[in-house]
């Protein structure tokens, strides 16, 4: 009795198992299959955006030195995963609930996060090939040395899963035209008023303190002690406050995800 | 199959579903009918579980989905009323993930969805890419995703909405057929007449409430002392109709008007007077369609919360 229990106890968790795989499989495959005709543009733009952060900057600079070139090529990731959370998803999930994609799929009996865990995933994927090419280009162009290990994947997937998260939270939570209007202005507070691809001392006091709060500086803090550990290192609380900001835009997400009217 | 037992939905101080109660059972096709804005989508979404009721009670074979309502999204399968975007998915793609993300085993998924595809004479179009089809063949796409692997409960919102006329009949033979299997089917229309013909109950919702549920012949008892008269003319004609008549539609060659049944002697001596003056053509008379029946419940029900509203001024 009590082995056919035990018996019984592992099969279910096994057939649980497979039932899990097999969502997240055709969740994954559905995803891709919608966006196969675009997928290979959004890496185009990716990498095209990448790249042109680290060359464009340098011709907007006219005698750069090398702490220049090394903040330019080492922020370049930051913007892209940034770019893609904050910008590129946002959009395509406002295109959704406005059609009413996703309050079909949302009608499947899917667990609800295997939704955000997808998206995720398919967005790193785009995500990737800009940043190796973008570094690449940038190690020939500027010719610097920068360093990969274990660590820079960590940091990459954590800053990415965490700007995915925000972006899917913002999305969420607000009506899906601000969320795409917000998104759109994003892009510029990045590029321009975040410290990813300068110093944070060049920023005025006030927004000084609100990144202080926000998780961008961080994030490329992290990033950039992945790839040039010798030029730059990056604290504990630096990781510790993206894994915050990663857990609490997870939880938001899922309550989002989750709700009923 | 479906209890919905006094389910009252507000959003602030407006009411949107007002103490609604009705039940389907196995295998039973039930229409809910309705005028825009009679809350019939935002009851639909509280089936499912995208909205909570704010009083009453919902199960679902048993199974309270007010309090739990992923389960909802597990006995139900839903096809909702706008063509949800399937770009870059073929049809049969659309159909066979769908019916393997409910969790189905390929093989029944490949078979089911061969089928349906030749149900509905969907061949030619299995492999084009969504953003090719027309409007009418992605609605019945969108039916074949909600029914490859049915629920216990299938809700299908508007299914004929730009379909043909030979697929529309197609398509009933298929909700007739998930009937026979046990399914219990709620179907939200506007299209009364395909109603009549593919539904075992219906109920009438108007501002929120229930205001008819029963068989299409009962909804047609309503207006059993009414009789309507179809006059066909060859040349454009000004006739004055008697009083106890009441014209319904007048069109230059064809007018519908209806009378009390009490009436028919005297009008039917007015019409045949009117067809030895050559005045007329012909003429039917017949009993009131459901679509009759359901503008004239509507119609009673709107004049009644008028009397009240001015009763209480």
């Amino acid at each position: 009795m009590h082995v056919s229990c035990k018996m019984n106890r592992k099969q279910k968790g096994m057939n649980e198992l497979q039932l899990v795989k097999n969502n997240f499989f055709y969740l994954f495959r559905w995803q891709m299959l919608r966006m196969k005709h675009v997928f290979p543009l959004y890496v185009i733009v990716q990498t095209l955006l990448a790249v042109g952060i680290v060359l464009g900057f340098s011709y907007l600079i006219p005698s750069i030195d090398n702490t220049a070139t090394l903040y330019l090529t080492t922020g370049a990731p930051t913007v892209i995963l940034l770019a893609i959370g904050l910008v590129f998803l946002p959009q395509g999930i406002a295109e959704t609930r406005l059609d009413g994609t996703l309050t079909y799929m949302l009608s499947l009996p899917i667990r609800r996060l295997y939704y955000v865990l997808v998206e995720s995933v398919i967005w790193f994927i785009i995500a990737l090939p800009g940043i190796i090419i973008a570094l690449f280009v940038a190690m020939l162009h500027f010719d610097i040395r920068l360093s990969f290990s274990f660590i820079s994947l960590f940091a990459f997937s954590l800053v990415g899963l965490t700007a995915i998260g925000i972006g899917y939270t913002i999305s969420l939570w607000l009506q899906p035209t601000v969320a795409e209007l917000i998104s759109q202005v994003l892009i510029f507070g990045i590029l321009l008023f975040s410290p990813v691809n300068f110093p944070k001392e060049r920023l005025p006091e006030w927004l000084q303190l609100v990144h202080d709060i926000l998780p961008i500086q961080y994030m490329a803090e992290i990033i950039r002690a992945s790839i040039a550990e010798e030029q730059f290192s990056a604290t504990f609380s630096s990781y510790m406050i993206v894994i915050i900001w990663f857990v609490v835009s997870f939880i938001l997400c899922y309550i989002a995800i989750s709700r009923r009217t | 199959m479906l209890a919905v037992q006094d389910v009252s939905k507000h959003f602030g101080t407006t009411t949107v579903n007002d103490a609604v109660s009705f039940h389907i059972e196995k295998g039973e096709v039930f229409g809910l009918l309705g005028p825009n804005g009679a809350g019939k989508t935002t009851l639909v979404s509280q089936i499912i579980g995208f909205m909570k009721p704010t009083t009453g009670s919902i199960t679902i074979d048993q199974a309270d989905v007010v309090k739990r309502p992923h389960i909802a999204r597990k006995l139900c399968t839903f096809q909702p009323q706008e063509n949800i975007s399937l770009s870059g998915l073929t049809p049969r793609q659309a159909i066979e993930l769908t019916g393997c993300m409910r969790g189905a085993k390929k093989r029944d998924v490949k078979r089911n969805t061969t089928r349906l595809i030749r149900a509905l004479k969907l061949e030619q179009w299995e492999h084009t890419r969504a953003e090719r089809l027309s409007g009418g063949i992605r609605r019945l796409v969108t039916f074949c995703m909600a029914t490859v692997v049915p629920g216990k409960l299938v809700i299908l919102d508007e299914p004929t909405n730009d379909v043909d006329p030979i697929r529309r009949k197609l398509l009933w033979d298929e909700v007739r057929s998930l009937a026979r299997k046990g399914v219990a089917v709620l179907l939200i229309t506007h299209n009364v007449l395909e109603a009549e013909l593919s539904v075992d109950r219906l109920a009438i919702m108007h501002q929120g409430k229930l205001i008819r549920i029963g068989a299409p012949a009962e909804m047609k008892q309503h207006n059993r002392d009414v009789m309507h008269v179809e006059l066909h003319f060859t040349k454009r004609a000004t006739i004055s109709f008697p009083t106890e008549m009441t014209v319904l539609s007048e069109k230059p060659f064809r007018m519908i008007a209806s009378f009390a049944t009490q009436d028919q002697q005297h009008v039917m001596e007015w019409l045949l007077s009117l067809q030895r003056k050559s005045e007329i053509e012909e003429f039917t008379l017949r009993r009131g369609t459901l679509e009759e029946a359901y503008a004239c419940i509507v119609q009673n029900e709107q004049k009644t919360e008028r009397n009240e509203r001015i009763a209480t001024r």
